[in-house]
């Protein structure tokens, strides 16, 4: 077995008394679409925000294709291979739909404040504005490029919110429920859009409620409840897995 | 932008070619006003683009008229020497400044900055070995230039008019750029924008030290204009009088920042005839402007036409308008 392109173990998180991670170890094996689910509030999006610096852990390892990455700042896990959407979207709402996604491809821009000031970015300027065109494209957004992004539809920030994540150029696209508040034709939509993310060698970890779509797309699957690992496996193991139907009815079924 | 054409052109030609016939006083308002655009400008990096706020950028206008006129009075050294070792200092107390500014923002900035401002008013009073004190610095010569006396003020002032239309070049790169996007994305949600990748912590860095090197850079125009320096010229007053000209001209708009300048500096000389109603009237349209125009007096036309487009709307609800960038 290859060793996986994200390896989490031991993560943990409190805020003040609350344990929101009580050691949570997760493998995303590459190229694999990796579903993380548990009923609200037990740890998904704070453990995307752990291990994307944007809070520090307690404690863990945060291992992104052989760097461990636990406590560093966003950026630098950013530039280690790891993006990600927002649960509640954080777009950049002044600035237009093209320039959110010029941001994602900031790092990767051949030109920095040295050439803004001697003039020579026209060129640069052309081709990461081609590129970002392209991203836009892919996820159908191309003809609203000028718009500023906080007056797009919700369901087409999110959109944007996944064609700026890419932009970054990552190994790995942590997505935070990119379905919440879609109708189910926006729903296969972005479902088509993930498999091609796949298809292009991105990996994705994908927390999301939409049951039916989290079974139907993802390879593997990991279950949170309070903050701790309670099932993991194939969509079928987790289906009939006792611990998470618990989990998710909040009771537990009669075992005769 | 294209509809504004008219109006730009016209304020660029005024600015070329009234000076000449304008009284002596007038003309010595008209070169303060540059000189303030270009403190404005500077201003309005960190400010409008980045969303730092400085209270302090009379230190920084302080150290680059010192630096220069210091340097060139004592020293000797000619003014194209003198004003680039000026934007060096600058810059590099821009640097210092910069790294408060990655732990506070908001309040805190605020009065850190204002702190700067008034340590760096106070040394130029007690360093008196250097600075000469209050006494000041005296006999600054005007700045040697082939062929061209800037003795004249006039002459002067298309001196500082060139170097303005600099800095605006400048500043329409600067914000062009990717490190002018980056700057508003952090304004935005510095958050998000260091997920996508920005090293906030340099950006605004930077952001503070070329604020600063521009606002050196007025500072040793001024000195070379005014010839003679001493610390009152530099107080929080200052500082708030270029804070003011950014949010009355436009936060965020390189115009704005011209227009701002213009209006903040000349309008209380218009209106000191009025003597005790000046201060009322003043404060009046600063609350005019704050209340009904956030963008600015820059964003007065939009916002006329926008609220002339919503009023069509209503009539026709079939034509909608969608927000775009142009
Ligand atoms: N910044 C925070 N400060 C304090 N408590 C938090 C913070 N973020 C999350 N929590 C708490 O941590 C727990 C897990 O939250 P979260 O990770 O958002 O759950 P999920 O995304 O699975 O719904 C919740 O009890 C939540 O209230
Ligand atoms: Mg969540």
């Amino acid at each position: 077995m290859t060793t996986p392109l994200l390896h989490v173990a031991d993560l943990t998180k409190n805020f003040g008394g609350l344990t929101a991670l009580a050691g949570v170890h997760i493998e995303v094996r590459s190229g694999t679409i990796h579903g993380l689910i548990g009923p609200n509030g037990s740890g998904k999006s704070t453990f995307i925000n752990t291990v994307t610096g944007v809070i520090p852990p307690n404690s863990g390892q945060i291992v992104i294709d052989g760097r461990n990455v636990a406590g560093l700042r966003p950026n630098i896990v950013n530039a280690a291979g790891i993006a990600r959407t927002f649960q509640n979207l954080r777009l950049f709402k002044a600035m237009s739909v093209l320039d959110n996604v010029l941001i994602g491809e900031h790092r990767h821009m051949g030109y920095g404040l040295g050439s803004a000031l001697t003039m020579r970015n026209g060129e640069a300027e052309r081709h990461v504005k081609d590129v970002a065109m392209g991203l836009l494209a892919d996820v159908g957004l191309a003809h609203r490029a000028e718009a500023i992004s906080g007056s797009l539809p919700y369901g087409e920030q999110r959109l944007l919110e996944i064609a700026r994540a890419l932009a970054t150029q990552p190994k790995l696209l942590m997505l935070d429920e990119p379905l919440a508040g879609m109708n189910p034709t926006e729903m296969d939509r972005v479902v088509a859009i993930l498999r091609r993310i796949v298809a292009r060698g991105v990996t994705i970890l994908l927390v999301e409620h939409a049951v039916r779509v989290v079974m139907s797309v993802c390879d593997r699957i990991s279950v949170l409840n309070f903050g701790r690992n309670i099932a993991e496996g194939s969509p079928q193991e987790i289906q009939g897995n006792e611990d998470v139907v618990v989990a998710y009815l909040g009771r537990r079924r009669h075992v005769a | 932008m294209s509809r504004h054409h008219p109006f730009y052109l016209a304020a660029i030609l005024a600015a070329i070619v009234i000076p000449p016939f304008l009284s002596d006083y007038s003309l010595h308002l008209v070169i303060m006003v540059v000189i303030f655009a270009i403190l404005t400008l500077s201003l309005n990096l960190i400010s409008g683009y980045g969303g730092l706020i400085s209270l302090g950028h009379a230190g920084f206008f302080l150290i680059g008229s010192y630096t220069s006129a210091l340097l060139s009075v004592y020293q000797g050294w000619p003014f194209w020497l003198s004003m680039p070792t000026a934007i060096l200092l600058t810059a590099t107390s821009g640097l210092l400044l910069g790294f408060p500014a990655l732990r506070w923002t908001g309040h805190f900035l605020a009065v850190i900055t204002i702190a700067f401002g008034s340590i760096a008013q106070l040394l130029s009073v007690n360093w008196v070995f250097l600075t000469n004190g209050i006494d000041g610095v005296s006999s600054i010569p005007r700045p040697p230039l082939p062929g061209i006396s800037l003795t004249s003020n006039v002459n002067y002032y298309y001196f500082v008019l060139i170097c303005l239309a600099f800095i605006v070049y400048l500043m329409m790169r600067l914000v062009a750029s990717g490190f002018g996007r980056a700057l508003r994305a952090i304004k935005d949600d510095e958050t998000a924008a260091a997920c996508m990748g920005i090293d906030v912590a340099v950006t605004k860095v930077s952001a503070f030290v070329i604020s600063a090197a521009i606002a050196g850079f007025a500072g040793a125009l001024y000195a070379h204009y005014i010839r003679f320096l001493n610390p009152d010229s530099f107080s929080l007053d200052v500082s708030i009088r270029i804070f003011m000209m950014m949010i009355i001209g436009g936060t965020g708009s390189i115009a704005g920042s011209i227009l701002g300048s213009f209006v903040v500096y000349v309008l209380p000389e218009v209106l000191r005839p009025l003597q005790d109603y000046y201060y009322l009237i003043w404060g009046v349209i600063v609350i005019l402007v704050m209340l009904f125009l956030p963008g600015g007096l820059i964003s007065l036309g939009s916002v006329l036409r926008a609220k002339m487009a919503a009023r069509r709307d209503k009539l026709d609800p079939q034509v909608g308008s969608t927000e775009t960038l142009s």
